[in-house]
């Protein structure tokens, strides 16, 4: 768009050649990124192990980026579309923007006090936390082809780094080589569906793709090479998203990287992508929809089969997430597969909500993690009830909002995507929903069980006197150092609740929220 | 009504009991008693006031502006979420709003005044209780769940108002858990709502599936306003409940008072409420006089425009009203538990209140209702001074003697049982005289109703002057009653407020003005309601009371015949008609023969289940599930090799797959 | 449609029988007559002086990676100059100077953090 404005004559004064409003359109990403170079040149002045200080800094510039979202929200800008249409700041953008950086800000209160314990305090960790947000927000309200393209590297090459950030960690070494490869693998399916898309359009904006969808879809003609790209569009998102069967790196990075990468990459990760998979597909893609409404909800009951099974099988706290994380991805995207703004609305409650459950049960393996260590073994979680009560009780609290309990957020996370999915006619999936979350009870309240379970905590009590730790637990000697963290499993825990007793809190804000191309 | 202040005033209404109870339960009694014991009945008085503050600003409307809704907020919205291009589709909506009407604050009233009353009452009787704390939280959760109940305007809340009355009524049933008796009644008195609860759902759901709009459009709503509107005279024709009397409304109509008579113990759910007299009398002075026993009332008269369409079950109602009222009536005669006694005197009434709301006699019906939580709740208090005046005795035989000792308790007793009697210028008088005559006018073809109606009233004032005359007259029976004394003035001034109560609230319904027929309390009611459908002539009105008033007045002779002078032997009856006295003495049987029909065999097959069917059939279905899903699983994470290789090589090859089939799908 | 990429499917078959033909035909054709120094590594003309299989210190890599990014990004800057005044002007200062900025903070940060000492 620059060249085009380029090439006329224009006074010399530098603001008519990007409008103040486009300036304004992307200001939280601006925030993010301005944040993430202010980050790196303190982290360069202040003193060694002076993580709380550029946690601190880190938290200023996310709260800074969400009070500049919720504030143009509450503006509800008339055109919220800038640079030429490459952008869309709409309230589906803000609302996604909310989710990624309320997340980015709990893992924020989660990192100082582990990354301590864990002996990984470096200054780079909050840098490319940063960085990668400023990829996911550049990817939830990207209207370009290449600015997907863009948002998407953005958001995954500071995550290789991070999960590999415990250099002396062998498994999270594996993991971050693992993704790396792997990312780099589904990045070229999905440039290559890009260009597929690109070549028989001529387009890489959105918008205009969409026309020309739309002129070919209603004369009855499906071009065969589009019908390609998305189909490679579809594993290239699958892949970020973690949806079976493109799935394959999740478990291994989740478990090999630091526990707080792993719960930020977990919610964050999923709602930009999901974010550009729903304005990709309920909108853009739209003409083509009797053509990829199939291979997307396979997707989806894959997903939701294949996660929920095999998570049955794990003994890794941080697998059965992954797995857990693998199905919800397959909820998510019946919300992608039912399209209509129903399905999108209930798809970003789902993630919302998802935010407040995972976020929460990650948070409680944070704070149980020890030195050298995550907490991942069943056996490390067995008796929690009688050392930790609080966080037993919370844990427990996010397993049942998970597996979709009424009165926790999860429920009605569920209960809205499965109801669109029956208005819309899709009663497949909504029965393998229904199928696949009983499934899921088995291991959620296998967790449970563990926690609660009489006499089994004796064994764990001699290997951590074995270890030099206390009998009482890391948590509690950690609790001096973690209480934002602490906050953090409260807060997470209370809207797990608040929302599963009034869903309209967020679902009035959804209210009338669709895609739009501008 | 300004609708600001009207949300204001029923959001303390419900909220003071609602955050009384929370402070009690989250403290876990780790409060001074001295505060709870402030805390306590000021919250529910604190309701009171406000309920008095709406009833003014209520006052002060047109009668046809009286009825305001207030919505708390949107529980749950899952309907009409119709974008461009979408047909909107209906769904559930459940708003948090209540109603404010005559109707509810009428119930309101009741509940927050007499309720407030036997709370101040309860610090005296309570105080020497460990459980002190626990009580107040269940009481105020009672008077939480009683107002979410009558002042709900959604189906969904009224349902969780009923269950949550269910539980807290278990909780104070069973206040004294370590007493197995308080224990067990309180199981039969829950297990037997759950019953009533299993008809209301029904009902309801009943309603929300079937209920049309206008256009014959299926509403799917909670609301009950809505609902309402749409089952009015001549709606039938679209509202899918069926023509007059037809089987969808009838159902409804009878899964109703399903609900309704597990609340108010009618037959055949009754069996619940004399048991429940384990409980503090405070209990049952609350649940079983003044409010939860009269919800099944309210449900009728609050759901009056289904029964308006449904005569058959309107006409059961009434009949099962009457007969539950005939027959408690009978057992009543013969009990010696003082608390018994009343216990079955207020199924006896209840069943004359439904008997009224199942004829179509709705403010008559509230108005018996009204009388009857003053003077009912008069006649448990008096008897809770006496009982703890006697160390916890309630066998009347080891009485006597008690009107010396506690004369302000004797009159105020002697004052609840002429009140219930129906004895002129006391409040029963007024209230069970309009809903006789209303009955009789009203009425289904035969008189018969009526007949029996009025004869109750023999036996009314006979079981209870015999509780008089046994109690308070003659020789004191046991030492306890020799050295009884008057109950403390904590107990007592609520006693003397509700005897002062009992003697004037009757004269409420008396137009002083207007010298009109039509009343007080109906003129009140009918935006709610309507009016009844007919009135009996002033000369059968009549002669309608004068039989009523001589009638009671037999039945004090009775007792003045039998236990003043004896005239009559009180062996008589035992004598010439054992059968009777056997019948009545045993309840009709009706806890053996449930206990045979249904308690033994549930009990049999429970256990049949749990050794045959249970290992055999279900844990071998869930355990072979879930042995299934384990190893599925298992199987599955085999794939998971943890070489990238092989994941690369999935992932393209499912990729792979993808492009075969979209490729065979476009040949 | 897809017809239209007949020429592409045909340069890749040429491609591929090309390379197979010559790989098959020079060892058939050609005469070989192998001395030492033919078989030696070739190093511009000189004669190696020692065996190519020698370890390199990491921070060859990491300077050598470092040198490749300022060098591109430096190369970036002269197509820049030779269009700044025809076409880009004050704006296209102005996004320079944002990008130089930004790899003035790289150079500090790899400056800061030692990157640049061999030891």
């Amino acid at each position: 768009m620059i060249g085009a404005q380029v090439g006329a004559a224009v006074p010399w004064l530098p603001l008519h050649f990007v409008p103040a409003s486009d300036l304004l359109g992307i200001l939280p990403i601006l925030i993010v990124g301005g944040g993430a170079v202010v980050v790196l040149l303190a982290d360069l002045v202040v003193p060694r192990r002076g993580g709380p200080l550029l946690a601190t800094l880190t938290g200023v510039v996310l709260l800074a980026a969400l009070g500049t979202a919720v504030g143009q929200w509450a503006a509800n800008a008339a055109h919220p579309v800038v640079f030429d249409g490459s952008y869309a700041n709409d309230r589906f953008t803000l609302f996604a923007d909310f989710v990624i950086l309320a997340t980015a800000l709990a893992v924020v209160g989660l990192s100082p006090g582990y990354l301590r314990r864990r002996g990984l305090e470096e200054g780079e960790y909050y840098i490319l936390l940063l960085a990668s947000v400023a990829g996911m927000l550049v990817l939830d309200g990207a209207l370009n082809l290449i600015v997907i393209f863009l948002g998407i590297e953005l958001l995954s090459i500071p995550l290789y780094v991070l999960a590999g950030f415990a250099r002396d960690d062998k498994k999270s070494q594996e993991g971050a080589m693992k993704y790396l490869l792997l990312g780099g693998f589904a990045s070229a399916f999905l440039l290559y569906g890009m260009a597929l898309l690109y070549g028989e359009t001529g387009h890489t904006s959105l918008t205009a793709i969409h026309a020309v969808l739309l002129r070919g879809a209603t004369a009855g003609q499906f071009d065969p090479m589009i019908l390609a790209g998305i189909g490679l569009l579809v594993v290239g998102l699958a892949f970020k998203v973690s949806a079976a069967p493109f799935h394959w790196w999740t478990p291994d990075v989740y478990q090999g990287s630091p526990a707080v990468v792993t719960t930020f990459m977990s919610v964050a990760t999923k709602v930009a992508a999901f974010a550009v998979f729903l304005r990709l597909f309920s909108a853009t893609l739209a003409p083509y929809r009797s053509e990829w409404e199939i291979p997307v909800a396979v997707v989806a009951i894959i997903s939701m089969i294949y996660g929920n099974l095999v998570a049955v099988a794990q003994t890794s706290v941080k697998r059965l997430l992954a797995y857990s994380g693998i199905a919800q991805a397959g909820y998510v995207m019946i919300g992608v597969a039912v399209g209509r703004p129903d399905g999108t609305q209930a798809a970003l409650f789902y993630l919302a909500a998802y935010a407040f459950m995972n976020t929460g049960a990650f948070a409680v393996v944070t704070l149980l993690s020890r030195r050298g260590e995550d907490c991942d073994r069943y056996s490390q979680l067995a008796g929690l009830s009688r050392r930790e009560p609080l966080l037993a009780g919370l844990m427990a609290l996010f397993m049942l909002s998970l597996a979709g309990f009424p009165l926790t957020v999860g429920f009605f996370g569920k209960l809205f995507l499965f109801s669109a999915a029956i208005h819309d006619g899709q009663l497949s999936l909504a029965i393998w929903g229904i199928l696949t979350s009983a499934v899921s009870l088995f291991y959620y309240l296998r967790v449970i069980l563990l926690m609660y379970a009489p006499g089994e905590d004796v064994l764990e009590t001699q290997e951590m006197e074995v270890a030099g730790v206390s009998p009482e637990g890391s948590a509690v000697a950690a609790r001096s150092t973690a209480s934002p963290a602490v906050l953090v499993v409260a807060l997470a825990g209370f809207g797990t609740i608040l929302l599963g007793v009034f869903p309209a809190l967020i679902y009035t804000l959804l209210q009338g929220i669709s895609v739009v191309h501008g | 009504m300004n609708p600001t202040l009207t949300l204001v005033l029923s959001a303390l209404a419900l909220g003071l009991p609602t955050a009384g109870f929370a402070l009690n339960a989250v403290t876990a009694g780790r409060l001074p008693r001295r505060l709870v014991a402030l805390m306590g009945p000021g919250v529910v008085l604190g309701s009171f006031v406000a309920t008095l503050v709406l009833l003014a600003s209520m006052l002060m409307q047109a009668p046809s502006r009286r009825g305001v809704t207030v919505t708390f907020w949107n529980w749950l919205t899952a309907s009409t979420t119709a974008g461009s291009g979408v047909t909107a589709h209906s769904g559930l909506n459940a708003a948090f709003s209540v109603r404010i009407d005559p109707l509810s604050v009428l119930m309101m009233l009741v509940i927050t005044g007499i309720g407030g009353v036997i709370h101040v009452y309860s610090v005296g009787y309570m105080a020497e209780d460990p459980g002190f704390n626990r009580f107040f939280a269940y009481m105020n959760l009672f008077i939480t769940s009683m107002l979410t109940l009558v002042m709900s305007n959604t189906l969904v809340f009224l349902i969780i108002g009923w269950a949550m009355v269910a539980f807290a009524s278990y909780a104070l049933i069973a206040f004294w858990y370590e007493r197995p008796s308080a224990v067990v009644a309180g199981r039969k008195a829950f297990i037997t709502q759950v019953i009533g609860d299993v008809g209301l759902v029904l009902g309801a759901f009943l309603i929300f599936l079937n209920l049309r709009g206008p256009g014959g459009r299926l509403l799917h709503t909670v609301d009950l306003q809505v609902i309402f509107a749409n089952v009015g005279p001549g709606a039938h024709f679209h509202n899918g409940l069926g023509p007059l009397g037809g089987g969808m409304v009838t159902a409804i109509g009878i899964l109703l008072f399903l609900g309704a008579a597990a609340k108010s113990a009618q037959w055949p759910l009754h069996t619940w409420l004399p048991d429940a007299m384990e409980g503090p009398t405070p209990v049952s002075a609350l649940i079983h006089a003044a409010t939860m026993v009269t919800a099944g009332v309210y449900l009728v008269a609050r759901f009056h425009p289904i029964y308006q369409q449904a005569p058959i079950a309107a006409g059961l109602v009434a009949v099962i009203g009457i007969g539950t009222a005939l027959m408690a009536g009978v057992i009543g005669c013969t009990q010696f538990d003082i608390k018994r006694v009343i216990a079955y005197s207020t199924m006896s009434q209840i069943g004359l209140m439904i008997f009224a709301v199942g004829v179509g006699a709705y403010s008559a019906g509230m108005f018996q209702f009204f009388t009857h939580a003053c003077f009912k709740a008069l006649l448990f208090l008096a008897a809770g001074n006496v009982i703890h005046a006697l160390h916890d005795d309630q066998d009347i035989r080891s009485m006597g003697g008690l009107s010396r000792r506690m004369r302000w308790t004797f009159v105020s007793f002697t004052v609840g049982a002429l009140a219930l009697a129906g004895i002129p210028i006391f409040a029963g008088f007024f209230s069970k005289e309009e809903l006789l005559g209303q009955g009789l006018a009203l009425g289904p073809a035969v008189p018969w109703l009526w007949v029996i109606g009025v004869s109750i009233n023999v036996l009314t004032s006979f079981y209870i002057f015999r509780v008089v005359w046994v109690a308070f007259f003659g020789e004191a029976r046991s030492a306890n009653a020799e050295h009884a004394h008057e109950a403390p003035p904590l107990m007592l001034i609520p006693v003397v407020v509700l005897a002062g109560l009992a003697t004037v609230v009757g004269f409420l319904n008396i137009d002083f003005a207007g010298f009109a027929p039509v009343t007080v309390f109906q003129a009140f009611l009918q935006p709610v309601v309507g009016v009844p459908a007919a009135h009996a002539s002033a000369l059968v009105d009549g002669m309608a009371l004068l039989a009523g008033v001589l009638l009671s007045l037999f039945g004090v002779g009775v007792v003045w015949a039998v236990y003043g002078k004896g005239l009559v032997s009180r062996e008589f009856i035992p004598q010439h008609a054992p059968w009777l006295y056997q019948l009545s003495f045993r309840k009709f049987y009706w806890d053996e023969i449930y206990d045979a029909t249904l308690v033994r065999p549930s009990v049999a097959m429970a256990v049949g289940v749990r050794r045959l069917v249970e290992p055999g059939v279900f844990d071998a279905a869930v355990s072979g599930v879930r042995d299934a899903v384990a190893s599925l699983g298992s199987d599955l994470r085999t794939f998971q090799t943890g070489f990238v290789k092989d994941y690369a090589l999935w992932f393209f090859f499912f990729t792979l797959l993808g492009v075969v089939l979209l490729g065979l799908r476009l040949t | 449609m897809l017809f239209d990429y007949l020429p592409v499917l045909t340069f890749l078959v040429m491609i591929v029988l090309l390379g197979i033909a010559l790989t098959v035909l020079i060892p058939l054709v050609g005469p070989r007559k192998p001395t030492k120094a033919k078989g030696l590594p070739y190093e511009c003309g000189i004669v190696p002086a020692e065996t190519a299989r020698r370890r390199f210190s990491v921070t060859f890599y990491l300077t050598a990676m470092l040198f490749i990014v300022f060098d591109v990004e430096a190369i970036f800057l002269y197509p820049w100059a030779v269009l700044l005044r025809s076409t880009l002007h004050v704006f296209g200062l102005i996004e320079m100077v944002i990008f130089v900025a930004l790899i003035a903070v790289a150079l500090a940060y790899v400056w800061r953090k030692g990157a640049l000492e061999w030891d």
